[in-house]
């Protein structure tokens, strides 16, 4: 599935989504920080992804095109924005719950059903029945060899551009009495 | 581990000039993945925009959508600006930091990297950054060690 992040959504939830192997941007990548939020569901509803937020203010804004969908005790809400697919039922999970219930909750887990945790209203983690698919590798290798294939002459005037920025940066500096 | 990352580096990651080598040792292991904050993006972007035809922006764009090398890490920049004047209460009279690495460094710590990678010298970014806890590279040369000690020094007494 492909998600679109609202700015508010945690690092921890997009990095879970891309762990499970779905294709999510987030709103800080499409350069979209400070995009209204109709702007934000029609790029969502453009590109096919599915919209995810914090931010109750979507819910009560009926202007917006797409029915919110709230997804099972999970703490953000959902557009569909043209794509008509729903998440697992995800509930989040307290500490005390963690304790209290926990063969329940194991019970729940051979069944095939993922937890948010959370401690102090924070969520910190999850607990899913199947591991996640192995994070990518980076690949820097690759990369280099991209690098090296690319014009020597125009990278160094390039990084010349750079380092006399950073020069008028320190000479400001030094102007205000920094950076002796 | 978090590596938070200046512009100074991305720059060389992604144009075929000096320092380029150094890094390709240091991200040998392919289990390094660098953070980039919102800041050190429009600083990088807006130097490889600057001859587009290179292809090196729309490389830059790709990495950090595809979020395997590069990773956007959100900064909560009030915590960062609060840090940065924790930093500059600390730091100021020792170190004589800019505003540019006292928000770079503070963002760094507000993101939880533990590392800042930076080959910009010139400046006092790579010594706030050892003073304020992190792990630096490439390493700290004698003199930024001798800055770095007299700051937790003065600090400390």
């Amino acid at each position: 599935m492909k998600f679109l992040l609202d700015q508010d959504v945690y690092g921890l939830t997009a990095r879970f989504l891309r762990q499970l192997g779905h294709e999510v941007v987030t709103a800080a990548e499409r350069r979209l920080s400070r995009a209204a939020d109709s702007d934000l569901l029609a790029r969502a509803a453009q590109d096919g992804r599915l919209f995810v937020t914090r931010d109750k203010d979507f819910a009560k804004n009926k202007r917006l095109p797409g029915a919110p969908r709230i997804v099972g005790g999970l703490n953000f809400d959902l557009w569909g924005c043209g794509v008509s697919r729903t998440m697992s039922d995800m509930k989040t999970l307290t500490m005390r719950d963690l304790n209290r219930k926990t063969a329940r909750v194991l019970d729940a887990l051979e069944r095939g059903e993922t937890f948010e945790l959370h401690r102090n209203g924070k969520a910190v983690g999850y607990l899913t029945h199947t591991a996640p698919p192995p994070e990518r590798k980076p690949d820097w290798k690759a990369h280099f060899e991209w690098l090296r294939r690319q014009p020597k002459a125009r990278g160094k005037a390039l990084l010349a551009e750079f380092e006399e920025d950073r020069r008028r940066l320190r000479a400001r500096e030094k102007a205000m009495g920094n950076l002796p | 581990m978090r590596f938070a990352v200046d512009s100074s580096v991305l720059v060389r990651l992604y144009l075929n000039a000096e320092g380029a080598d150094a890094l390709e040792r240091f991200l040998a292991d392919d289990a390094k993945v660098i953070s980039v904050s919102e800041l050190a993006r429009v600083e990088v972007l807006n130097v490889l925009l600057r001859d587009p035809a290179l292809g090196a922006a729309a490389r830059f764009a790709d990495d950090l959508d595809e979020g395997v090398r590069l990773r956007t890490e959100s900064v909560d920049w009030p915590e960062a600006f609060q840090q940065a004047e924790s930093l500059a209460r600390r730091f100021s009279r020792t170190l004589r930091p800019g505003g540019h690495d006292l928000v770079l460094v503070a963002a760094a710590v507000a993101m939880g990297a533990s590392w800042l990678l930076s080959f910009d010298r010139n400046s006092r970014q790579r010594p706030l950054a050892a003073a304020a806890g992190l792990h630096v590279w490439p390493p700290l040369d004698k003199d930024e060690k001798g800055l770095v000690r007299h700051a937790s020094q003065q600090t400390s007494g």
